[in-house]
C-alpha cells in the first residue's frame, strides 16, 4: 500500500459513518496515518448527530447503514444547510447508487471494495476544494501557464499545440496541482466513462502528453505517483 | 391445497344464478299467457251471450212476453242453442219463461257457482248477463264458463311441469359445468404441484378449446418459460463463477502458500504482495463485471433512459481509444454521421461502443484497419465497428457473446472474457440487435478517401469481421 504524504495540508477533522468494522478501522487507520482527525459513527442516528454537532472538513459516508440509510442522512444534511464535502460510499453491485448519491448531495462517490490510495486522493480533492467556484481564465503551475479561454498552453514561454481530450486532461491535472489524482478519476472526470475499461487509456494519453508536454524541456512535469495515480507538483 | 367443493365453485354460483333469473322469466311469461288466455276466453263468452240476449230482447219489444216465451221455448226444446240457459221473470221473482231462476234482478254480469246436474258433469260455473226489460221483467242468458277455468289450470299445469323440467335440466347442465370447470382446476393444480416440488419443465395443461381458462394456463406457462431461463441464466452464472473464478483464486492461493514457505527478504516479500493484490483486484474486477451484467439483464436502468446523442458518445469513445490504436499500429477510419439520437443510458451506450472499439483493437494484428460507422437509414441506428483482422469462424460467432468465452486465439490477450457479454447485455436493453458477419473477404482491402461517402463502400472494402448493432427508434 502507498500511503501518499500529505504534507501540503493542515489536518483536518473527518467523520467516517461506516457499519462495517473492518473497513471504518482500514479507513480511519490509514487517514490517522495521514495527520487527520477522525471522527466515527457505526449507524445513521449517530452519524446524523455527530455530523451536526461538530466541526468536521469532510463525511464519508456508507450507503447501506443500519437505522438511517446513508442516501437519507445526506438529504437530511443537505436540507438542515449542511454543506461540508461528503464522500459517497457504495456497494459494487449498486450501478445506480452513483446518481441517487450524487443527486441526494454526496460531492463523490466511491465504490467498494477500493483501494485506500484511491480513497486518499478523493478525500484530498474534496478538502482542496474551493468552497466557492471562482471563474479563473489563466492557471499556473511550475512555469506552465494554461489559459482557459483561448484554449493556448505554454510551457516556460513555449507554445504547446494540444488536442481537445489532451488540454482537458491537463487542466484537470493543473487544477489538482499537488494532490494525486488516481486513474479512475480522470475516467470520470475528463472522459465522463463510469466503468472500468480494461485498456489503460489513461497511461496512453498521459505519455502523449507528456511526451508533448517535455519536449525541449528537462524537467518532467507530470509525475506518476506508483501504484496510484499522477501528480503535478506545486513547486518546480 | 384443499379444492372448493362444486357449490363454492364460480361456474356453479353462475349457473344457480343463471338458473334463478330464467326461472323468474319464466315464472312471468307463464302468468302473463294465463291472465292473456283467461280474459281473452272469458271476452268471447260474454260476447256471444251478449248477442243472445240482445237478440231476445228484440224478440221482447217487438211481440212482448209472448213472444220471448215462446222464442225461449223453441230455443230450448229445439237444442238449437243448448248451450245457452234463459230465465225470465217479473218483480215478484215469478219465473215466466225458461228454467234458470238463480240471479238478482240487477243489470250487469253474474257469476254463479252451481251443483254440478247429473249429466253435465263438471258444470260449475255460469256466467249470466241479466238485462231489465221494460214492465219490470228480468231476462237472464247464461252459459256455462267451466271451460275457461280448465284452460287456465291446464296452462298453470303446463307451466309448473316446464319449471320443474328447467330446475332439472339447469341444475344438471351447472353441476356438468362445474365439474368440467373443476377438472381443469384440478390438473392446473396438479401440474402446479408438480412444479412447486422442482420440475420446472412441467407446463399447464391448455386444451383445443381455447377458452379463458386455456388463455390463462398459456400466460402462466408463458410466464414460467420466462422464469425458467431466468434460472437458467441464474445457473449458468454460477457455474461461471465456480469455473472462471475458482481457477485465478486457487493459482493466487498456490503463490501465497509458496510464498510462506520461503525465506525471502522484505522487499521480496513486498513485490509478492503487491502481485496478490494485483490478481485480487483482477477477480473482483471479473466480479464486477458480472454483476454488472446482471444489473443490466435486470433491466431496471430501463426507467432511466433519457434521449442520449450516440455520435457524440462514439466520437468520445474513439478519441479515448484512437492513441491506443495508434501504439498499437492499427488505423481507426470514421464514418460518423452527427446528431444521430437514441433514447437510452448514455453511461452504458458508452461503454457499449467502448468494449467494441477496444475489442477491435485488442484482437487484431498491426496495420489493420479498423471502420467506425455510426448511421441511421430511415428509423433505424446502425453502428457498425468492422476491421481486416482474423475475424471469427462462423461457428464461434454467437459464442463470444456469452459469458467467459474466449476464443482460443485470443487467449494469450489480456481480458475476463466478459467484454462481449456486457455488449450484449446493454444492446439487448436497448432492444438492439447484434450481427456478426464477415466483410466479404473477395474484395479488394482497398482504402480511399471516398471512405466517408457511403456505408456499403465501407463494408466491402473492409473486410473479416464486421460488427453492426441496430436500434430501432
Amino acid at each position: 500500500m502507498v500511503i501518499i504524504t500529505l504534507h501540503a495540508f493542515d489536518t483536518m477533522k473527518i467523520l467516517i459513518i461506516e457499519d462495517d468494522n473492518e473497513t471504518r478501522d482500514y479507513v480511519s487507520a490509514g487517514l490517522k496515518e495521514a495527520g487527520h482527525t477522525i471522527d466515527s459513527a457505526k449507524d445513521g442516528y449517530e452519524g446524523l448527530l455527530l455530523a451536526k454537532e461538530g466541526n468536521h472538513d469532510l463525511l464519508i459516508v456508507d450507503r447501506m447503514l443500519p437505522d438511517l440509510d446513508g442516501l437519507t442522512l445526506v438529504k437530511t444534511l443537505r436540507s438542515a444547510g449542511c454543506n461540508v464535502p461528503i464522500l459517497f460510499l457504495t456497494s459494487m453491485c449498486g450501478i445506480d447508487d452513483r446518481v441517487e448519491g450524487l443527486n441526494a448531495g454526496a460531492d463523490d462517490y466511491l465504490v467498494k471494495p477500493f483501494a485506500f490510495s484511491e480513497l486518499s486522493a478523493r478525500v484530498n480533492a474534496l478538502l482542496r476544494r474551493p468552497r466557492e467556484t471562482v471563474d479563473v481564465k489563466v492557471l499556473q503551475v511550475s512555469g506552465l501557464e494554461m489559459d482557459l479561454l483561448k484554449r493556448v498552453v505554454r510551457r516556460n514561454g513555449q507554445l504547446i499545440d494540444l488536442q481537445p481530450t489532451e488540454f482537458r486532461l491537463l487542466e484537470y491535472l493543473v487544477r489538482h496541482a499537488g494532490q494525486v489524482v488516481t486513474r479512475t478519476m480522470l475516467l470520470e472526470n475528463v472522459w465522463d466513462f463510469h466503468f472500468d475499461p480494461k485498456t489503460n487509456i489513461v497511461e496512453t494519453h498521459i505519455s502523449r502528453l507528456r511526451g508533448k508536454l517535455n519536449a525541449g524541456n528537462k524537467t518532467n512535469l507530470i509525475h506518476t505517483v506508483r501504484g496510484a495515480g499522477y501528480i503535478i507538483h506545486e513547486a518546480a | 391445497m384443499k379444492l372448493p367443493s362444486i357449490a363454492g365453485t364460480i361456474s356453479f354460483k353462475l349457473s344457480t344464478l343463471y338458473l334463478l333469473l330464467f326461472l323468474c322469466s319464466f315464472l312471468s311469461i307463464g302468468i302473463t299467457i294465463y291472465l292473456l288466455t283467461y280474459h281473452t276466453l272469458e271476452q268471447q263468452l260474454k260476447n256471444s251471450i251478449e248477442t243472445e240476449a240482445a237478440r231476445l230482447k228484440t224478440e221482447y219489444d217487438s211481440g212482448g212476453i209472448a213472444e220471448l216465451k215462446d222464442e225461449i221455448d223453441e230455443v230450448e226444446e229445439h237444442g238449437l242453442h243448448a248451450l245457452f240457459e234463459y230465465g225470465v221473470i217479473d218483480q215478484n221473482n215469478r219465473l215466466l219463461a225458461g228454467s234458470l231462476n238463480t240471479f238478482q234482478p240487477s243489470e250487469g254480469w253474474q257469476t254463479v257457482m252451481r251443483t254440478p246436474v247429473a249429466d253435465k258433469p263438471g258444470k260449475e260455473l255460469l256466467y249470466i248477463r241479466v238485462m231489465a226489460l221494460p214492465n219490470n221483467v228480468w231476462l237472464s242468458v247464461a252459459h256455462e264458463g267451466e271451460y275457461i277455468q280448465n284452460a287456465g289450470e291446464a296452462i298453470i299445469q303446463a307451466f309448473i311441469w316446464g319449471f320443474v323440467l328447467v330446475i332439472l335440466f339447469g341444475a344438471g347442465g351447472g353441476l356438468y359445468l362445474s365439474r368440467a370447470f373443476l377438472r381443469k382446476i384440478d390438473s392446473i393444480t396438479n401440474s402446479t404441484h408438480a412444479i412447486i416440488a422442482g420440475d420446472l419443465k412441467q407446463r399447464l395443461p391448455v386444451s383445443k378449446k381455447r377458452d379463458e381458462l386455456d388463455n390463462l394456463a398459456l400466460l402462466l406457462n408463458q410466464m414460467l418459460d420466462k422464469i425458467g431461463e431466468l434460472i437458467e441464466n441464474i445457473q449458468q452464472v454460477s457455474n461461471d463463477i465456480a469455473h472462471d473464478l475458482r481457477t485465478p483464486v486457487s493459482h493466487l492461493k498456490f503463490r501465497l502458500e509458496d510464498t510462506l514457505t520461503r525465506n525471502l527478504s522484505a522487499d521480496q516479500y513486498k513485490e509478492r504482495i503487491a502481485f496478490a493484490i494485483e490478481e485480487v483486484d483482477t477477480i473482483l474486477s471479473t466480479f464486477s463485471a458480472m454483476l454488472r451484467i446482471s444489473q443490466i439483464e435486470s433491466g431496471t436502468r430501463r426507467s432511466g433512459f433519457k434521449t442520449v446523442n450516440l455520435s457524440d458518445i462514439v466520437v468520445s469513445v474513439i478519441d479515448a481509444l484512437q492513441p491506443v490504436a495508434e501504439e498499437q499500429g492499427k488505423i481507426i477510419h470514421t464514418n460518423i454521421e452527427p446528431d444521430v439520437t437514441l433514447t437510452g443510458d448514455k453511461e452504458l451506450l458508452t461503454q457499449m461502443a467502448f468494449n467494441l472499439l477496444d475489442n477491435a483493437i485488442l484482437h487484431t494484428h498491426k496495420n489493420t484497419q479498423i471502420v467506425v460507422s455510426l448511421l441511421s437509414p430511415g428509423n433505424q441506428t446502425e453502428l457498425t465497428i468492422a476491421d481486416n483482422g482474423p475475424g471469427i469462424a462462423e461457428a464461434y460467432r454467437q459464442r463470444v457473446f456469452q459469458r467467459f468465452y474466449r476464443l482460443e486465439q485470443s487467449r494469450a490477450t489480456p481480458g475476463n472474457g466478459l467484454g462481449l457479454s456486457i455488449v450484449a447485455a446493454i444492446a439487448d436493453l436497448h432492444d438492439g440487435t447484434i450481427a456478426l458477419s464477415d466483410n466479404d473477404p473477395g474484395l479488394n482491402p482497398y482504402l480511399t478517401h471516398t471512405i466517408n461517402s457511403h456505408l456499403k463502400t465501407i463494408c466491402c472494402v473492409i473486410k473479416n469481421l464486421r460488427v453492426a448493432l441496430h436500434f430501432e427508434k
